[in-house]
C-alpha cells in the first residue's frame, strides 16, 4: 500500500541523500513530499499537520546545537499529535541506532544504510535484523580448488621432489617434535601430566627454561596479570562492531588478511577488533623472531615490547577468543626452532590456519633445512591432523630470489602437503622485489610481472591462490597516504585476477619504528575498499610482456624443480642453493639447529 | 500507581543518579517499583562527550519496560513479562522483573501514544510507584506522570544566573492553576461570560493559524483556551493584540510541558516579556512539581577532550532555592532520603 511520507532536510544546505530517497520511494508509487532545506521547526510541524504522513524522514549533520534542535523537533511532533500516525526517521552520516533511540526517532539510518533498506523498512518488510546482515561466515575458498596439475611435467618433477623428500625425513626426528608431542600431551591432560612438561623443559634452553619456571625472562617479556585481562574483558565485553564494512565488492573479490604481532596480544585484540569493524577478513599471528632461535617456547599470557607475539597457547587462546567467529585466524609457524609445536598449540587453540614454507623457513628465515625439513613435515602433519589450512609464504623472494625459484618452492611444499592429507596455500608475492629491480621486469608497469606469476601458477595446477605478504612489498614508502594507494592498486589487480586472498600491510607498516598505529591499519582496509569498487568486474589488460614472463616463468620453474628432483633430497639441494644461492640471490641456508636431526 | 517524571533541563544533570538514589531508598520499604525511560540514556559512554556515564543499578523485584537490545548488553538476571508491540531503535519494549541485582540502560517508549500504552500495563502489575526517566531535554511525555521532580545543573549552564532563570520559570509555570472543566476536545476555543465558543483551530504555528483563530473571536471574551502546540512568536503577537483593548486577560493552556515546548525562550525574564502580569495563565490538567535536584558537574572541554567540571555546589543550591518555591536537594551531597517524603 502507498505511503504517505515526508522529507524534511533540517540541513543548511544537504539534501541530496533525501532527494535519492524520495525518488527511490516515487518509483515505488509511494507518495512523498520534500521540504525546502532549513526551515524552522514550527514550519515543518505546521506543514506535518496537514497531511496523515506515516513517515517523517529527517535527514541531519550532527554539530553544534543540533541535539537540542532534533530533540525539539522530536518533542514538539509529538506534542503536536504528529506521533500518534507518523513515524520519525533520522538519517546522517553518524547515525547509530544508538544514537536515534538517544535522540528519540523510531529508526536512524547512517551513510552505509542502503535505499533499498529504507525502502524495505517505509514497506515494513523489515526481516532481517542488523545484526545478522552484518555477521560473517568464513568462506571456504579451499574447496573450490580441485588441486589438480595441468603440467604434468612439474607434477611429476613434484612427485619425485615429494616422494624422495618423505622418504628421507621418516626415520628422522629433533627436539622440535619431541617437544611438541610432550606439550600436546601435558596440555590434553588438563596440565596435569606433570612428567610431560619436565620431560618438556629438559629438552628446552636453559634462556627458555627459567622463563617457563618463571625464574627470570628474557628480552623484557613479562606476564600479563590478571588485572590487565579483566580490564581488557571490561573493555570489550558487549562492543560489537557497528555495521562493519565489507570490503568486497563482488563475491569474486579477494579476502583480505592483516598481521598482527604488535608483541602484546591485548594490542593486537584491540587492532583486531577495530580491523573487523573496517572488514578485514582474517589476521596472521606473526610471533617475534627470536622464538625461532631458542629451543623451546615460552609459556602463559605473555607480552613484550618487540616485534612480534609470543605464540604461546594462552596468547592465541586470547586472541582467538575476542576475534568474531567469522574472522580467520592463521597461526605463523614456518620457521625456527618450534615449527611442530607452534603449529600444534594453533591447533589445539582452534586457529583456523598454520603458515609453513620449509623453503623460504631454511633460506630467509634462519633454520637449517635438515632440521625444518623434519620439523616442517610434523608441521604439516599436524596441520592435517587438526584441519588447519596452511599458507605458504614467498618471501624470500625478497632477499632477492628470483621469483621462479620462490615459486618452484612454493609448489614443492603443495605438494609435500597433499601427500600428506593437508591443504596447502601458496602465496606467491606482489612484490617489487631485488631481483626484479635488478633485471628490469617492472621498468615500465607493475601489472605484467605480478600478473605472470599468478597466470604461471594457474597453467601449472588449479590451487588456492593468495598473494602476500603483504601486497605492494617495496612499492611503499612512510607516506601514508602514499602506501595506501600502492596496496590499493595492487589488491585491484588482485581483484581482477580473483585470486582467493591477499596479505596488506599497514601504511606505516615498515616505518612504525615499534608497533605499527591503529589508524594506519583502517588506511589500507579503507584503500582497498575503494580499489575494489573502482575495479569491480572491470579487466585489467596486461602488455605483450606478460605472455613473455609467464612462459619463461613457467620454463625456469621447471628447470629449477628438475634439478631438485636429481638431489637426494630437499634439504640437500637448498644446501646447494638449487632454490636460491648465495652469489646471485643472497640467499643463506639457515644455520639454527644445525646438526640437531637425529635418527627416531 | 504514582507516575513519578525525572525531567532533566539537558544532559549529564544528574537525573539518572537521583533516579538511583530514589529507588535505592525506596526499596527498603518493599514497594513495588517500575522503571521506564522516555527514549534511551543513562548509557555509560555519553554519545557526545565520551564520558562515563551511570547506568541505573536495579535491585531484585525491580520491573522494568525497556528496548530487547538494552537486555542483551546489560549483566542483569531478569524474567520476561510481557513483551509489548512497541518497537524503538533498539528494539521492541519489553517488561521484565529483575531476578539479580545489576545494571542495565534503560531505552523505554520513546512518545506519547507508546508511554501511555507502557503506563497501562504497569497498572496491571500493581505497581506502586513507576518512575519515568526522561532523556535529554524532551519532555512532551512528561505530562502523563502525577508528580515530576527537575533535575538541572552546571550541564544545563556554568552560569548561575542562567540555570536559575530557566529553573524558576519551570517553578512559576508549575504554581499555575488547573481548569480541568475545558478537557473538551482537541481545539482552540474563547470563553464568553462562562460560554464556550469552539473554533477549528488545533494549533497556532503561523500567523494564517492566528488569523482564522481571530475569525471566530467573539466581543468581549475573556478567556481563550489554546489546546495544542504553539510558535511563540505567534502567541507573543496574540497576547500584543489582546492587550491593546484589556486590562486583564486569561489564557488557558493543555498543560505546563506544552506550553515550555513551545516558548523559544525558556527564562523567566523572557516568559514574562511574553505574558505580561495582566495575563494569567492556567492549565486544563498537570503534573504536581515536587522537586528540584542540582548538580554541580559539567563536561569540561579542555586540551580537545572532556574532564569532569564543577561549579560551585554551595551557591548553585543556594541560588535555586531562592528562584523556586519547591524543595530542592543535591543528591550527591545528600541523598535522597528527604526527597523521598515528598512521593507519598
Amino acid at each position: 500500500m502507498a505511503k504517505n511520507i515526508l522529507c524534511v532536510p533540517l540541513d543548511p544546505v544537504h539534501d541530496v541523500g533525501l532527494k535519492i530517497i524520495r525518488n527511490a520511494l516515487l518509483n515505488k508509487g509511494h507518495n512523498v513530499d520534500l521540504l525546502m532545506p532549513d526551515l524552522p521547526n514550527e514550519e515543518i510541524i505546521n506543514f506535518a499537520l496537514k497531511k496523515k504522513y506515516d513517515y517523517i524522514l529527517v535527514s541531519r549533520t550532527l554539530g553544534y546545537g543540533v541535539y537540542e534542535l532534533l530533540a525539539k523537533f522530536i518533542d514538539l511532533c509529538d506534542a503536536a499529535g504528529i506521533r500518534d500516525t507518523a513515524k520519525l526517521v533520522i538519517g546522517g552520516k553518524p547515525i547509530t541506532p544508538q544514537l536515534a533511540a538517544e535522540l528519540g526517532f523510531d529508526k536512524g539510518f547512517s551513510s552505509s544504510s542502503s535505499i533499498e533498506e529504507i525502502v524495505s523498512y517505509i514497506e515494513g518488510k523489515e526481516i532481517t535484523s542488523d545484526m545478522n546482515k552484518y555477521k560473517k561466515v568464513k568462506k571456504d575458498f579451499i574447496s573450490e580448488h580441485s588441486y589438480q596439475f595441468f603440467n604434468k611435467e612439474i607434477e611429476q618433477a613434484l612427485n619425485i621432489i615429494a616422494d624422495k623428500f618423505l622418504n628421507w625425513a621418516k626415520d628422522k626426528t629433533s627436539d622440535g617434535i619431541l617437544r611438541a608431542e610432550l606439550m600436546r600431551n601435558y596440555i590434553t591432560s588438563g596440565k596435569k601430566d606433570s612428567k610431560a612438561y619436565e620431560e618438556y623443559l629438559k629438552l628446552c634452553d636453559e634462556e627458555i627454561k627459567v622463563c617457563n619456571t618463571g625464574e627470570r625472562y628474557i628480552k623484557g617479556v613479562r606476564v600479563i596479570e590478571e588485572d590487565e585481562l579483566l580490564k581488557l574483558d571490561n573493555f570489550l565485553q558487549n562492543r560489537m562492531a557497528y555495521q562493519p564494512v565489507k570490503i568486497q565488492h563482488s563475491n569474486t573479490h579477494p579476502l583480505i588478511f592483516k598481521f598482527l604481532g604488535s608483541g602484546c596480544p591485548i594490542m593486537d585484540i584491540v587492532h583486531g577488533k577495530i580491523c573487523e569493524r573496517w572488514g578485514v577478513d582474517g589476521f596472521l599471528l606473526i610471533n617475534p623472531s627470536w622464538e625461532a632461535r631458542y629451543e623451546g617456547l615460552l609459556h602463559n599470557y605473555l607480552t613484550h615490547q618487540n616485534d612480534g607475539t609470543i605464540t604461546s597457547l594462552e596468547n592465541i587462546l586470547l586472541v582467538k577468543k575476542y576475534l568474531l567467529d567469522g574472522t580467520y585466524l592463521t597461526v605463523r609457524a614456518h620457521r625456527g626452532l618450534n615449527t611442530p609445536e607452534t603449529t600444534m598449540l594453533a591447533g589445539e587453540a582452534g586457529a583456523d590456519m598454520t603458515k609453513i614454507n620449509l623453503v623460504y623457513g631454511s633460506l630467509g628465515a634462519g633454520t637449517d633445512p635438515e632440521r625444518l625439513g623434519v620439523d616442517g613435515l610434523q608441521a604439516i602433519k599436524y596441520a592435517a591432523e587438526y584441519n588447519m589450512p596452511f599458507d605458504i609464504p614467498g618471501n624470500d623472494e625478497l632477499s632477492g630470489v628470483p621469483a621462479y625459484k620462490t615459486l618452484a618452492g612454493l609448489l614443492i611444499n603443495v605438494m609435500i602437503g597433499l601427500k600428506i592429507g593437508a591443504k596447502p596455500i601458496p602465496k606467491p608475492l606482489f612484490c617489487y622485489g631485488p631481483h626484479i629491480m635488478i633485471n628490469g621486469q617492472m621498468d615500465k608497469n607493475y601489472i605484467d610481472y605480478n600478473y605472470a606469476k599468478i597466470q604461471a601458477l594457474r597453467e601449472i595446477a588449479d590451487l588456492p591462490i593468495w598473494p602476500g605478504e603483504p601486497i605492494a612489498f617495496m612499492t611503499q614508502s612512510e607516506e601514508r597516504v602514499q602506501s595506501a594507494n600502492a596496496t590499493s592498486y595492487h589488491s585491484a589487480l588482485a581483484a581482477f585476477l580473483g585470486v582467493d586472498a591477499i596479505t596488506i600491510a599497514s601504511t606505516d607498516e615498515a616505518y612504525s619504528r615499534g608497533p605499527i598505529c591503529v589508524a594506519s591499519r583502517i588506511d589500507s582496509l579503507r584503500a582497498v575498499q575503494d580499489a575494489f569498487k573502482f575495479i569491480g568486474d572491470t579487466k585489467i589488460e596486461p602488455t605483450k610482456m606478460c605472455e613473455v614472463y609467464k612462459n619463461e616463468m613457467i620454463e625456469n620453474i621447471y628447470s629449477v624443480l628438475s634439478s631438485v628432483a636429481r638431489e637426494d633430497n630437499l634439504p640437500q639441494a637448498i644446501y646447494k642453493g638449487i632454490l636460491g644461492n648465495k652469489e646471485e640471490d643472497g640467499a643463506y641456508p639457515g644455520t639454527f639447529g644445525k646438526g640437531t636431526v637425529r635418527c627416531k | 500507581m504514582q507516575i513519578i517524571g525525572i525531567v532533566g533541563t539537558a544532559k549529564n544533570t544528574g537525573k539518572t543518579t537521583a533516579l538511583t538514589s530514589i529507588l535505592d531508598s525506596l526499596s527498603k520499604n518493599e514497594f513495588s517499583l517500575g522503571v521506564t525511560s522516555i527514549g534511551y540514556d543513562g548509557e555509560d559512554i555519553d554519545n557526545l562527550t565520551f564520558l562515563p556515564k551511570p547506568r541505573i543499578f536495579l535491585k531484585e523485584g525491580v520491573i522494568i519496560a525497556s528496548s530487547s537490545l538494552t537486555f542483551e548488553t546489560s549483566k542483569i538476571k531478569y524474567e520476561i513479562l510481557y513483551e509489548t508491540d512497541i518497537y524503538t531503535p533498539l528494539g521492541k519494549v519489553i517488561i521484565a522483573k529483575v531476578l539479580e541485582p545489576g545494571k542495565i540502560v534503560i531505552a523505554g517508549p520513546n512518545n506519547i501514544k507508546d508511554l501511555k500504552k507502557i503506563i497501562a500495563l504497569f497498572k496491571t502489575l500493581n505497581t506502586d510507584f513507576l518512575f519515568v526517566d526522561g532523556a535529554m531535554n524532551r519532555m512532551a511525555p512528561m505530562y502523563l506522570a502525577d508528580k515530576v521532580i527537575f533535575s538541572t545543573g552546571a550541564s544545563r549552564s556554568t552560569e548561575i544566573k542562567n540555570i536559575v532563570e530557566e529553573i524558576s520559570l519551570i517553578s512559576l509555570i508549575f504554581n499555575k492553576n488547573i481548569m480541568p472543566q475545558y478537557d473538551i476536545n482537541n481545539n482552540c476555543f474563547f470563553v464568553k461570560n462562562g460560554e464556550l465558543q469552539e473554533t477549528e483551530i488545533k494549533s497556532l504555528l503561523t500567523k494564517d493559524d492566528l488569523l482564522k483563530l481571530f475569525s471566530y473571536r467573539p466581543e468581549n471574551y475573556e478567556k481563550v483556551v489554546i489546546k495544542n502546540i504553539f510558535s511563540s512568536a505567534v502567541v507573543k503577537e496574540f497576547v500584543q493584540e489582546i492587550l491593546k483593548k484589556k486590562d486583564t486577560y486569561e489564557m488557558v493552556f493543555l498543560e505546563p510541558f506544552r506550553l515550555l515546548l513551545s516558548m523559544n525562550d525558556i527564562t523567566i525574564s523572557g516568559f514574562r516579556r511574553m505574558f505580561t502580569n495582566s495575563i494569567n495563565i492556567s492549565f486544563i490538567y498537570k503534573p504536581s512539581l515536587i522537586a528540584i535536584t542540582v548538580n554541580s558537574f559539567y563536561p569540561k572541554y579542555e586540551n580537545f577532550h572532556f574532564t569532569a567540571g564543577y561549579i560551585d555546589k554551595y551557591l548553585l543550591k543556594k541560588s535555586v532555592v531562592e528562584g523556586v518555591t519547591v524543595p530542592v536537594f543535591d543528591i550527591f551531597e545528600e541523598g535522597s532520603k528527604d526527597l523521598v517524603k515528598l512521593l507519598f
